[in-house]
């Protein structure tokens, strides 16, 4: 008798010091807020602010956006009361180095409520996700693409000097890339990581989405006589996916109809060439003068977009909660993060307009490998 | 009197041939080269008037595209010489537009043009192929 007691107390002191030691790990969702911040009613700036999160008090996140840019956080008492609940962006936020997004539940709550807008001419913009679901009509295209000869895991960009930024895309193709909790693209990095090592001879500096069509701009070493830009490169590179971006260089010297021909057309002339287009709002400052044209040529983009039931990135939506908008002080380029690799650990996406655009091209990327690439590789 | 109608008739004359060579006698006015090098320096100045008034009517409505391709930069034609290749209507140019974006410069080298005739001038057509 005294010894099966003696055998029950020991089991029970072991239980407890187990039990106590995995309380005493950190859990990979714990996590504090480097600074002061707004805790909101869901992902995004529409959002109303419903408490504030002090700088240091951990937090336990339960939930992401599809992206992983905001979480979801609560704080629990000692008792056990839910003491705060509400989004915060997730780069402004100490990360636990092993937390992995491919383990948050994604909320089912949209990244913004056009209803909340500042003005009336926002709502359009915030209407639409930062990253779509992709439509089955691109699925056709993609088949259309293979019976070209196109090369599944090659992408490209067609821009100005915004996408010509040898750190859009590009790092994705070095080695030392750090994705930090966003571990669920790194099947998507590496299936088209390397395509992105090859200069794109259709984003220049100084480009617009009328030279994109002139040979005069194509690279003459590489395309043929009479070739445009844009065909030559669809040509060289046979891609599945173009990433396109115009607008914050033409804001300064065309009207939204004019833009809004120019793009239709990049539209279908590379759907014609079997390869997915996908669109990307421009961010914006609410300061600069060509503000409300920004607006107008954003617009523009959600609408053709939505006709032709291609994907788009809200790049501009995403941009909104990032200082300065994650713009440079010249208003148009993308805040850089001062290194080669991509970086998306860090907070590097909450603080450099580059890196966060990096990420939801790679999160576009993801999607369309996973619902488009991946279902007719299943189907064929 | 003699002498006065012959001055006035001599007069007379002159006139007229200053008149008929007033005509033209159907020959070209415009020089391809000439065309050429007007088209791309407004190519360069973003001058949509002077390019639609040289562009080929086969061309004419992509006048606006070729106005504003330049349009983000600061653009000037440098060194520009277009000849005309013996009689037939290609122009070589040499010489570039030099675009200038922040703190970069790019060179876009001039090419060969297919120029053709409409209505006694000559018109931009596009690159030669």
């Amino acid at each position: 008798m005294m010894r099966q007691f003696i055998q029950f107390v020991t089991v029970m002191v072991l239980c407890f010091s187990l039990s106590a030691m995995a309380q005493e790990l950190p859990s990979p969702f714990m996590t504090s807020a480097f600074e002061n911040l707004n805790v909101r009613e869901g992902p995004g700036t529409t959002y109303l602010t419903a408490a504030r999160l002090r700088t240091g008090v951990q937090v336990r996140i339960v939930e992401r956006n599809s992206i992983g840019t905001w979480v979801r956080v609560q704080q629990t008492l000692v008792d056990g009361t839910l003491f705060l609940d509400g989004w915060v962006l997730s780069g402004l936020l100490t990360l636990n180095p092993e937390l992995r997004f491919s383990e948050v539940p994604v909320t089912a709550l949209p990244d913004g409520l056009p209803e909340n807008a500042e003005s009336p001419s926002l709502r359009p913009l915030y209407a639409v996700p930062v990253i779509p679901a992709v439509s089955p009509d691109m699925r056709a295209v993609y088949q259309r693409g293979l019976e070209g000869r196109q090369y599944t895991h090659v992408i490209t960009k067609i821009g100005d000097s915004v996408s010509a930024d040898t750190l859009y895309l590009t790092p994705m193709s070095r080695p030392g890339a750090d994705l930090g909790a966003f571990d669920y693209l790194r099947d998507s990095l590496n299936f088209f990581g390397a395509s992105t090592q090859v200069e794109s001879v259709a984003a220049r500096l100084g480009m617009n989405s009328y030279a994109v069509f002139d040979p005069m701009w194509a690279n003459s070493d590489l395309c043929q006589q009479g070739e445009s830009p844009l065909i030559c490169e669809l040509r060289r590179k046979k891609p599945s996916v173009a990433l396109i971006m115009f607008g914050g260089n033409d804001v300064l010297h065309m009207d939204d109809a004019e833009y809004s021909v120019q793009i239709r057309r990049l539209v279908d002339e590379t759907l014609a060439e079997g390869v997915i287009p996908v669109l990307s709002t421009f961010s914006a400052h609410p300061n600069l003068p060509l503000w409300g044209q920004s607006i107008a040529f954003n617009t523009r983009l959600v609408e053709i977009a939505a006709e032709y039931q291609i994907p788009l990135i809200n790049l501009w939506l995403a941009a909104r909660p990032l200082y300065d908008y994650g713009l440079e002080a010249d208003g148009i380029h993308m805040k850089h993060w001062g290194t080669e690799t991509l970086r998306l650990d860090d907070s590097f996406p909450a603080y450099s307009g580059a890196a966060l655009r990096n990420l939801l091209a790679l999160r576009m990327l993801d999607e369309i490998r996973r619902t488009v690439f991946l279902d007719a590789t299943a189907i064929g | 009197m003699n002498a006065k109608m012959n001055a006035g008739w001599i007069i007379g004359m002159c006139a007229l041939a200053v008149l008929l060579a007033g005509c033209g006698g159907g020959e070209p006015i415009s020089d391809p080269a000439d065309v050429a090098q007007r088209y791309m320096t407004a190519k360069a100045a973003g001058d949509g008037d002077t390019i639609r008034s040289l562009l080929c009517a086969e061309r004419e409505a992509t006048w606006e595209s070729e106005a504003a391709s330049f349009g983000n930069v600061d653009a000037r034609i440098e060194d520009a010489v277009c000849t005309r290749q013996g009689d037939s209507e290609i122009v070589s140019c040499t010489g570039a537009i030099v675009a200038v974006y922040g703190l970069d410069t790019n060179s876009f080298p001039l090419a060969s043009y297919q120029m053709t005739l409409e209505d006694g001038e000559y018109k931009w057509c596009g690159e030669a192929s």
